[in-house]
């Protein structure tokens, strides 16, 4: 029998200020309250936190092997306490960040059902937000590093951010049409369910105990994503809807490469293992994550060529999706935009062949959204190769 | 003691001292704390001759200092840091024990700063990182690096490292002498440890004679009960409680430290009042720790430490008496920067005990000229060294005086700064007081206080100061 959630609010202080900036970047929350139980009856919502039990009470690998899960901030020291808070604010702004990016566009839906998925995508993620104020704000302990103010600190500058100062940059690109809203669902929220779940070993007890709720929800992200992408998909093999295919291909080729780069460098993740924040290598959990978007692209490819000639056979069907791949994901290489890294050691093309630096913004037109050149993030790093060139 | 980041293994007479903080061996408040204790401990063992300095795995001795610390953590936190980190790397510096840094792999930052102030500097062979990258994330190394650094290579190099914030591979550190040997990597840690014992091997069998083992007192860190803390409107006050010589003045001394430590990170604290009113550092028989004190030289070199503290503390730090003070006290009263003293008329002829060969007392020549060994109570008060309490309650008397200097009646950073410019100016060369002082105003003008404070006066109005 599935165990009940244990429900709680934060400080008043917070709780208003969410409610605050919920008022300024998420209006339309009121417009989902109104609808909520035509479109989900058998789903409650309420802006609060949730925990559930965790899997194991013991760590289960790293330094603190063995130990009894933490249960107050002050057990954490040194880095362990500053990256445990580092990956807190993290999740807290890729959380907040997604609302402030689907509130432009969410309008523009395909389907009144697709706008409302979008909208409850965005409540949601606004508790999981929430809970991240709760696990920062419930524990008075996170002061014994010294700075009594630290959570509060992180949790004003959480409160301030928006488009373009988020932590990650998959969180600071806007969103020029509600492809982008669906694009997302299905690329990066299939992130957030590879973190919340490898953080469900999470060494600090309140943040292991939150997962559990918050991938329940993150299922239905998906399962948005993965539904009217592919109704998108098949709408355009027959030449309907509002995309081409190639629309679609061109919004993958902007969302998979920021996918890749929410995980960190390949190299790196040791120190998520040693103190037990994450139960994966970066490398892991990003070959986890291809082989699961390669399914998903596999599921489109099969949807469209159904779509195009619905007599064909199971088997046929599986074959031509193999043979005639109509949406690809590019090489892990393309489009890589970390921070610390060369810019000119980042030219590569769908395929992974590296291309000159002159060429390369050139070579990026003909594969990437006309509107997604437009945005303050691509002009920037469009920017950046102009210095280049100008040095 | 329990090891968190430090992992300490003793090898006859070398004790090696290993940095755990994966995955780069970043140094955090938490760190430098262990190693601070750890290397108290190991100084009073006298058997322990040396000290080698290790990070845990093949990949970093130290990434210096933790980022994300200072990302996460406020201004103030920060600053409090880098000063406390200072203090311990001067500490160590200062040892009488040889230290030596076994460099394992990438050595950046605030973790080269600990490496340089060690008597020799080993490192493997291999294709890492040394250098200063400070300048890049716009800062400059600020625990001592660009000091250390110009005096063992030569300011001109120093120059070029320190401002490009380039790193250098472990054979070009070797020829601008920024390491002494470089070994290759099979066994490295086993080669550098043999180096070690080699060295230790030479050093004279009573070289530490007079070093009495306190390893034990700080290893068991008994300091529970032995000072109480509270915070009284923006002061800290700290009263010592111990009153036997069952208890070691070693521990006192620590919990005390723990004491102002904490005090001094936390930004809601302006000033600081020590309480000697219902407790000593060591008994009060001034006889005893008199003749403690000077055999045990060890005991010395950390309260001086530790009085250090108090003299580069930010704030003032006032200290509450009502009795003739031992020599470990007196050392204390010398650091403090007020000292209130209630006095009936039988104390006031009682006689201190000056320590005439105490570095500290040069702050107070022009007060206490001509003094003998020993003063009245009363000639110190007419001195102006002490301040005399009238009050039934001198402690709420103190307290209360200290005010002045506690938002919203006193610029708390603004009189931090001075009392630093004032006490730590003093102690160097006039041009160096000067650059301080400048440094310091330059901070403070851009500080809220100080807007506060001009505007208050232009508008004729009682300035709030808010202690930022």
């Amino acid at each position: 029998m599935a165990i009940k959630d244990h429900i709680e609010l934060i400080v008043p202080r917070y709780h208003n200020a969410i409610e605050d900036w919920q008022n300024k970047n998420f209006p339309d929350i009121n417009l989902l309250k109104k609808y909520w139980h035509k479109h989900f009856p058998d789903e409650e919502y309420q802006l609060c936190a949730r925990t559930n039990t965790i899997k194991n009470e013991l760590i289960i690998q790293g330094k603190h092997a063995g130990h009894k899960k933490f249960t107050r901030a002050r057990e954490m020291k040194g880095s362990m306490l500053y990256q445990a808070l580092r990956i807190i604010k993290a999740q807290c702004s890729t959380e907040l960040g997604s609302i402030q990016q689907h509130a432009d566009t969410v309008d523009s839906s395909v389907s009144d059902y697709a706008k409302f998925s979008v909208l409850r995508i965005m409540a949601e993620e606004l508790r999981h937000a929430y809970q991240m104020f709760w696990v920062l704000s419930h524990d008075p302990t996170w002061a014994s590093t010294g700075d009594k103010k630290i959570s509060n600190n992180i949790m004003e500058e959480l409160l301030s951010m928006g488009t373009g100062s988020h932590v990650l940059d998959a969180f600071n690109i806007e969103f020029t049409d509600s492809l982008d809203n669906i694009t997302f669902a299905a690329l990066i929220d299939r992130v957030g369910k590879f973190q919340l779940s490898m953080q469900e070993e999470f060494a600090y007890s309140p943040m292991s105990a939150s997962m559990k709720p918050m991938l329940r929800e993150e299922a239905f992200h998906l399962k948005t994503g993965w539904t009217v992408l592919k109704e998108i998909c098949e709408q355009a093999a027959l030449g309907e809807g509002k995309w081409t295919l190639d629309d679609v291909q061109r919004k993958i080729n902007v969302w998979y490469p920021r996918a890749l780069e929410m995980f960190g460098s390949e190299e790196g993740g040791e120190s998520n293992i040693q103190f037990c924040f994450k139960t994966s290598t970066n490398k892991e959990a990003i070959e986890g994550y291809i082989n699961e978007v390669e399914w998903l692209m596999s599921s489109f490819n099969t949807a469209i060529h159904k779509a195009r000639d619905p007599s064909l056979s199971k088997e046929a069907l599986r074959k031509l999706s193999q043979e005639d791949r109509v949406l690809t994901l590019p090489s892990a290489k393309f489009l890589r935009i970390r921070s610390g890294e060369l810019i000119q050691d980042s030219t590569y093309d769908l395929d992974g062949k590296k291309i000159k630096l002159e060429k390369y913004i050139d070579y990026l037109k003909t594969v990437l959204p006309e509107k997604f050149m437009g945005t303050k993030f691509f002009t920037d790093y469009a920017s950046r190769f102009n210095q280049i060139k100008a040095a | 003691m329990e090891s968190q980041f430090i992992n300490c293994v003793i090898h006859d007479e070398v004790a090696v001292l290993e940095l755990d903080d994966p995955s780069a061996n970043t140094l955090t408040y938490h760190l430098l704390r262990e190693l601070e204790d750890r290397f108290l401990c190991l100084e009073g063992n006298p058997n322990i001759k040396g000290i080698m300095f290790t990070g845990k795995g093949e990949k970093f001795f130290s990434g210096g200092v933790n980022i994300g610390m200072l990302l996460t953590a406020g201004e103030k936190h920060n600053s409090h840091f880098i000063l406390y980190a200072a203090e311990v790397l001067d500490y160590i510096q200062s040892s009488e024990k040889f230290v030596v840094a076994a460099i394992n792999g990438n050595i950046t930052g605030g973790g080269l700063e600990l490496a340089l102030i060690s008597d020799h500097r080993l490192s493997v062979e291999g294709d890492y990182n040394i250098g200063f990258p400070e300048v890049r994330l716009g800062v400059i190394p600020g625990m001592g690096g660009t000091q250390r650094l110009s005096r063992l290579v030569g300011p001109q190099v120093a120059l070029e490292l320190i401002t490009k914030g380039e790193f250098v591979s472990p054979k070009n550190a070797k020829k601008i002498g920024l390491v002494d040997k470089v070994f290759k990597q099979e066994n490295f840690k086993e080669r550098a440890l043999e180096y070690a014992q080699y060295v230790a091997r030479n050093v004279p069998a009573n070289h530490y004679k007079g070093y009495e083992a306190y390893d034990e007192i700080a290893a068991q860190q008994v300091v529970d009960g032995l000072v109480t803390t509270e915070i009284f409107n923006g002061i800290g006050s700290i009263k010592l409680t111990a009153k036997t010589f069952d208890t070691h003045p070693m521990s006192v001394l620590i919990a005390m430290n723990d004491a102002l430590l904490s005090f001094r990170i936390d930004e809601d604290i302006h000033a600081v009042l020590i309480d000697l009113n219902d407790g000593a550092i060591n008994g009060v028989d001034t006889e005893h720790s008199l003749a403690e004190s000077k055999c045990c030289p060890l005991l010395m070199r950390y309260a001086r430490h530790v009085f250090s503290r108090i003299d580069g503390y930010p704030r003032i730090v006032g200290l509450y008496s009502q009795r003739i003070l031992n020599d470990l006290e007196f050392e204390l009263a010398l650091a403090c920067d007020y000292r209130f003293v209630k006095i009936d008329d039988q104390l006031a002829n009682d006689k201190q005990t000056l320590n005439q060969d105490s570095p500290s007392l040069a702050r107070f020549e022009k007060i206490l000229p001509n003094k003998t060994d020993e003063c009245p109570l009363n000639e110190l008060v007419e001195s102006g060294f002490y301040t005399s309490v009238h009050s039934s309650d001198g402690v709420a008397w103190a307290l209360d005086w200290l005010h002045q200097f506690v938002p919203p009646m006193g610029a708390g950073q603004a009189i931090g700064y001075a009392k630093l410019s004032i006490t730590r100016g003093y102690q160097g060369p006039l041009s160096a007081g000067l650059m301080l002082e400048r440094h310091l105003q330059e901070q403070l003008f851009v500080a809220q206080d100080a807007k506060e404070g001009m505007s208050a006066y232009v508008e004729k109005r009682t300035p709030n100061f808010c202690g930022a």
